[in-house]
């Protein structure tokens, strides 16, 4: 038994074998009981006569018994038959009381009663009804023993006998079922351990890894739907990954340990569901067989969770890293357990090097000393301690300030209190805050130098701070101004227009320029100034002042009046120019443009200066010139570019000649740019169209399939391509200094003389020429050349000596295939889709006596014969729907002139679809004579038969009346003289009957069309021998039939039959009748190919002499043959027709088979049928 | 037919024949009367003259197939056309010395004909029509 049967049969199978195993132990207990009763007797009998034992008691037990046994293997029966069971033991028993009884309770009788309490104890189902049984059988026993014995002791004695005995049998099935009912529990528990686990489980054979059991968990982790679909995969079948630590080859290194775990295995269900699970294996023992118990725990969740918080602690090391500031995390001792990728950089290592150590690691001792300190004193007395500014040393020594943060944090996995620590780097901050008063400190000085007014004014126009330039305007201290506002300083009016600029700053928060603000000074001079006002934020105050710096330009106001009029003179000038002009700023800003210039960007002058470059070409471009203009304003060489592409934004593409030149912006005092740009786009273009004229002109002569040559006046050819020198067999160098006159042929000038074109040939001249290689062979071209405006001319031949060839070859094709229809006995006729005739071929005339000319556009309908044109439709219409393939009809009248019909064999192909022919070529053949001699010959057939029908009636019809006169004769005579002459006037007669049946039966053959029946061989045997009846010792001979008929054979019926019958009876003629054991077999098996039959008999043979001839007309092998020499060239005539073939084997005085195959027509047959 | 038949007919145009028919059916004692016609027509008057007087119609009648003028076969498309009753009386069996299968096969196709002999006639045969009859 095997355990997984043991483990995993299911409850209700496990009873069923308990109680089939139950059964079988009742029908051995009857069986036992039932022989038991019987042998007791026959030794009791024979030991004690006298005793009382009446034989047909026990018969009656025994086969009670028996048909209770019977009754068990009755399903029906079975559950029911214990109570019947239980009645018959419990009446035997008694009997066996009712013995003891009778015969004195003799010792033998008591012993056997107990042995058959023992037997029948067995037999019950549960404890109680045992406890029934025996307490029914000891009280009666008892009862008995106290009314029918007078003998106190011995009542005492059997009592107690059977006590004792009740007793022990009592104790002994106590045992029984309770060790069953433990064994039964365990089984259970192991069941329902095995069956209702969370687990999967697998058994499975460590030897094969194949599994041979497993639980329900199983069936539905692994979504098989059956338990046998489990049964006999391999154990790799449940994973993902067959190459996993739980594949089996992985396994198997682990054989040994009696229990192994292999965590986080990814799984797959049959459902390509994927789950991870642990496998856990214990090795069982079960008898000498090795079985794996394979627990598969799915532990996908937590799988799950370990990847999550695995990914979320990856996350926040990341975040953390990302964070600017230094994080750690020290542990009690001082050690860091997490460190972020500042803290690693400021000692420049990385995170994963520093956890574990301590900050005397990686800092002087001094600095280590400090933070640890600090870092006790927090940890100690649990408080969030702040260090504003701490100084640390990085490994390049240099110090940086942090301000740090330090807090108790408690680990997880500790008692004791840890430390968060984050430390903000500071150190720029720190340093910030004292440049900023250095700077500020600067910036005063700064603006004191300055020559403007610079001032700082707050929003009422109070001043807050001024350069000295501002307050030597006023005539005051700088001191003396803090705190003034202008309408202490200046007057009124001024002052108002002022304020009012002012509080729009401060308002819309924008800057103002004013370029000349006029303001009175002191002395009442009025000064213009150029000013610029501009909010300014007052962060002390928390609000908007204004900054405000004013630049006196009052001179330059004056001289810059001079200056516009002659630069307007100049742009007069300069707008007068064809070219473009401009004048550009050290950035590149346009100063001064010309209107030139201005159009070519499509803008006004007005709009484009104060443009650069980069805002009117596009990047490249302007990049370019401004690299350009940079070298010219730092060498100071001017710079001539005498081809320059400018590409406008707008994709123009102009070609200019540029002159650069460095000039001092005097009003700047800068160095800009000059320039001039002359437009030379034109002139470019077209020379750069002659250019690709050129090339694409000698590409075309390189690649050229024809020969290119060019030549002057005289013919010395100037240039040429290489094809042309190909053509002549020459090199390039070569040709160049030949005459293309001397490559002539001589030969064919006369037929066209040379001529160089004159000017008078404005248009190519094409001619056919004959020229000849440098070996001499002379080929056709045809030439085609054109004068050119210098007088040279350009040639182009192309070789057409080939194509001359095809000509020829196509034109002699042409002749050939006209003289071949026209020469045809056919008539061949091209019709259109609409079978009007679009050609008729000459022989029409001859044939039909048609003009072939006349014939174009009829409809070819009008020339069949009435009776013919359905067929011919129907051949029409299968021509039209298969191109390409010849069609054809037998027969089929045509009109002729005349008005009579000839017979025509009509073939058809579809050829509309060629676009030579465009159209159905349709060839009739006249056929008028073949059908006059089919005509003539089915006549003469029919003639033929009928004589050869009449003929032979005539000859047998007297033969026939001779023979009924010698039966007749015979009896009446009874002269037995008479009688052997009329038996030889009989014999001649029948001899001369069956030549004549010969001679017909082959004319027939010789004639007949083969007509395809279904052939029952055993008819037609059946009949050929009952033609054989009237012979004399016909009934010497056994006729042996072996059919094997596998397929319905169909053949010629008659001419079958002509065989069997020939066979038959020269097999029966031939035969030595005082052979022991004459016999005929004819043994046939078919096929859906053909019939094989064979004719053998044990007769007297043919001579080998003979045996290459029997089959010759009139040929007779045997000397007592009386027959025509006709049979067997019948038959052989029979299965040529039949196609098929026979052959003969002989052995004189052994006997003649002859073998014959015919193919079976059953395919013609069914098709007649079809 | 366990009793002789009353009446057989013999048509031939062959007057031998009919003479050898004759005498065996004779010494064969297979018929009490002999009716010998020697053309298919003389037969069909017979028959035609005597259609209402079953009695002296014959039981049988011998017919060959190749007679001049009114052969076997027009016998035949003759004799469907008597009553019925004459029919139902008159057997037909072919007695010819023609073993043309097709002659046979056209022949015994006709529902009047109830077989066909090869001639010579033999006793051979009249025991085998006795049995059929």
């Amino acid at each position: 038994m095997r355990i997984s049967d043991l483990i995993l049969s299911k409850q209700e199978i496990k009873e069923d074998n308990a109680r089939s195993k139950e059964i079988n132990v009742y029908r051995i207990i009857l069986l036992l009981c039932s022989t038991f009763t019987l042998l007791l007797w026959y030794l009791f009998i024979n030991a004690f006569p006298d005793s009382y034992d009446p034989l047909w008691v026990r018969i009656a037990f025994s086969s009670l018994l028996i048909l209770v046994f019977i009754l068990t293997y009755f399903k029906n029966f079975a559950d029911r038959i214990f109570y019947l069971n239980y009645l018959v033991f419990i009446i035997y028993s008694y009997h066996g009381m009712a013995l003891i009884y009778e015969n004195d309770f003799a010792i033998h009788y008591i012993l056997e009663f107990i042995i058959l309490v023992i037997m029948i104890s067995l037999a019950f189902r549960s404890k109680k009804q045992i406890y029934i049984y025996l307490s029914l059988i000891f009280i009666s026993y008892a009862l008995v023993c106290l009314v029918f014995s007078d003998h106190f002791i011995e009542v005492f004695v059997n009592i107690s006998l059977l006590g004792i005995f009740c007793a022990a049998i009592l104790i002994f099935f106590d045992l029984r079922v309770e060790t069953e009912k433990e064994l039964r529990i365990r089984e259970d528990l192991l069941n329902t351990v095995f069956n209702e686990s969370p687990d999967a489980m697998f058994l499975v054979n460590p030897a094969s890894s194949l599994i041979t059991n497993c639980n329900d968990r199983a069936i539905g982790m692994f979504e098989f739907g059956d338990r046998k679909k489990v049964i006999g995969n391999n154990l790799n079948f449940l994973l993902k990954y067959p190459y996993s630590p739980g594949a089996w080859k992985n396994l198997k290194k682990k054989v040994g340990k009696k229990r192994f775990l292999i965590q986080e295995l990814e799984f797959k269900a049959t459902s390509n569901y994927t789950f991870w699970g642990s496998q856990a294996i214990t090795e069982i023992n079960v008898g000498k067989i090795i079985y794996w118990l394979v627990r598969i725990t799915d532990i996908t969740e937590r799988v799950k969770d370990k990847k999550t918080i695995e990914e979320n602690r990856k996350m926040l090391r990341q975040v953390v890293d990302l964070v600017p500031h230094q994080i750690f995390l020290k542990d009690n001792e001082g050690r860091f357990i997490l460190v972020n990728k500042a803290v690693a950089d400021n000692y420049e290592t990385t995170s994963d090097n520093m956890i574990g150590k301590k900050d005397s690691d990686f800092s002087n001792s001094e600095e280590a000393k400090r933070f640890m300190e600090v870092d006790r004193e927090v940890m100690d007395d649990m408080k969030i301690k702040i260090i504003p500014e701490e100084h640390l040393t990085d490994k390049t020594g240099f110090t940086r300030i942090l301000q740090t943060t330090k807090m108790p944090f408690y680990l997880d996995d500790e008692s004791k209190p840890g430390l968060l620590g984050i430390a903000i780097d500071i150190t720029e901050r720190v340093r910030d805050k004292q440049t900023i008063e250095e700077n500020s400190k600067m910036l005063t000085q700064v603006i004191d130098l300055v020559p403007h007014q610079i001032y700082l004014k707050d929003s009422k126009g109070r001043y807050l701070l001024v350069n000295q330039g501002t307050a030597d305007f006023h005539q005051l201290l700088k001191d003396e101004m803090i705190g003034k506002s202008d309408y202490d300083l200046l007057p009124e009016a001024e002052v108002n227009n002022l304020r009012k600029i002012e509080e729009d700053v401060i308002q819309k928060g924008r800057s103002r320029f004013i370029p000349e603000e006029i303001v009175t000074d002191k002395e009442g001079n009025k000064m213009i100034m150029n000013t610029i006002k501009m909010p300014f934020y007052l962060s002390d105050r928390q609000e908007m002042g204004i900054l405000g710096i004013n630049i006196d330009i009052t001179e330059r106001v004056t001289d810059k009046k001079t200056i516009e009029e002659n630069r307007e003179m100049l742009m007069k000038l300069i707008n007068v120019l064809p070219h473009q002009i401009y004048l550009k700023d050290s950035k590149g800003k346009l100063l001064l443009v010309n209107q030139r210039l201005a159009e070519f960007h499509q803008m006004t002058v007005d709009e484009i200066l104060g443009k650069s470059d980069f805002d009117l070409f596009p990047e490249e471009q302007a990049r370019h010139f401004y690299n350009i203009e940079q070298q010219i304003i730092n060498t100071g060489a001017a710079q001539n570019i005498l081809e320059e592409y400018y590409y406008s934004k707008k994709g123009k593409i102009v070609i200019n000649q540029t002159t650069k030149m460095p000039f001092n912006i005097s009003g700047k005092n800068e160095t800009g740019i000059l320039g001039v740009n002359i437009d030379i786009t034109e002139e470019k273009f077209a020379e750069k169209a002659l250019r690709e004229s050129e090339a694409k002109y000698k590409m075309l002569m390189a690649q050229a399939s024809d020969g290119i040559y060019l030549s002057d006046q005289e013919g010395n050819i100037l240039d040429a391509n290489q094809k042309a020198c190909e053509m002549f067999g020459y090199t390039l160098k070569e040709f160049l200094t030949i005459n293309i006159k001397k490559l002539v042929d001589p030969k064919g000038l006369p037929d066209a003389p040379v001529r160089i074109p004159d000017n008078n040939d404005r248009q190519s001249i094409i001619v056919e020429r004959r020229f000849l290689k440098k070996d001499g062979t002379p080929f056709t071209v045809e030439l085609s050349a054109k004068l050119l405006e210098d007088g040279s001319h350009q040639a182009i031949i192309r070789d057409i000596t080939e194509r001359k060839r095809v000509e020829r070859v196509l034109k002699d094709n042409e002749k050939k295939f006209r003289a071949l229809i026209e020469n045809s006995s056919d008539i061949i006729l091209i019709v259109g889709e609409d079978f009007k005739l679009k050609f008729v071929s000459p022989s029409v005339t001859r044939i039909l006596g048609f003009d072939p000319e006349r014939l174009i556009n009829k409809s070819l309908f009008e020339f069949i014969h009435a009776d013919d044109i359905d067929s011919f439709s129907k051949f029409l219409s299968e021509i039209l729907g298969e191109a390409d393939r010849t069609h054809i009809i037998d027969e089929m009248r045509i009109r002729m002139n005349s008005g009579q019909y000839i017979y025509t064999e009509i073939v058809g192909t579809n050829m509309l679809l060629d676009p030579v022919v465009s159209g159905i070529i349709i060839n009739c053949h006249d056929i008028t004579k073949r059908k006059q001699t089919e005509k003539e010959l089915l006549n003469t057939n029919f003639e033929l038969d009928s004589f050869v029908y009449k003929a032979s009636h005539d000859l047998k019809a007297p033969l026939r009346s001779v023979m009924g006169l010698i039966k007749l004769a015979k009896l009446e005579s009874s002269d037995d003289k008479q009688h052997v002459y009329l038996d030889m006037m009989n014999k001649s007669v029948l001899s001369l009957d069956s030549f004549i049946k010969d001679l017909t039966q082959f004319s027939r053959n010789s004639r007949m069309e083969i007509e395809a029946r279904e052939i029952k061989f055993d008819d037609i045997i059946n009949e050929s021998f009952g033609n054989l009846k009237f012979m004399d010792n016909v009934e010497k001979v056994t006729l042996n039939k072996i059919l094997k008929i596998h397929t319905k054979f169909y053949s010629d019926l008659t001419r079958l039959s002509t065989i069997f019958n020939n066979l038959i009876s020269n097999a029966f003629k031939y035969h030595r009748f005082e052979n022991n054991n004459p016999y005929i077999n004819i043994i046939i098996e078919t096929n859906p190919e053909r019939a094989m039959i064979i004719v053998e008999d044990n007769g007297q043979g043919i001579d080998q002499i003979h045996l290459d001839r029997v089959f010759e007309m009139f040929y007779r092998a045997s000397e007592t043959s009386y027959g025509s020499g006709l049979g067997l060239y019948i038959v052989k005539n029979a299965v040529n027709k039949l196609n098929g073939t026979i052959r003969v084997e002989s052995a004189v005085n052994q006997g003649t088979s002859f073998i014959i195959v015919i193919p079976n027509l059953i395919n013609k047959a069914e098709k007649n049928e079809g | 037919m366990k009793d002789n038949v009353n009446y057989v007919m013999l048509v031939d145009d062959n007057d031998t024949d009919n003479f050898i028919h004759k005498r065996v059916i004779e010494l064969t004692g297979f018929a009490n009367n002999i009716i010998v016609k020697s053309s298919g027509k003389s037969a069909l008057e017979y028959l035609d003259t005597n259609k209402n007087n079953l009695s002296i119609l014959p039981d049988v009648i011998f017919l060959d197939i190749n007679m001049p003028i009114v052969d076997g076969f027009v016998f035949l498309y003759e004799y469907e056309n008597f009553p019925e009753s004459l029919r139902q009386k008159c057997k037909v069996v072919i007695l010819s010395s023609s073993d043309n299968k097709k002659d046979i096969d056209r022949i015994v196709d006709n529902e009047y004909v109830i077989n066909f002999i090869t001639k010579p006639l033999s006793e051979e045969a009249l025991e085998d029509l006795k049995k059929i009859l």
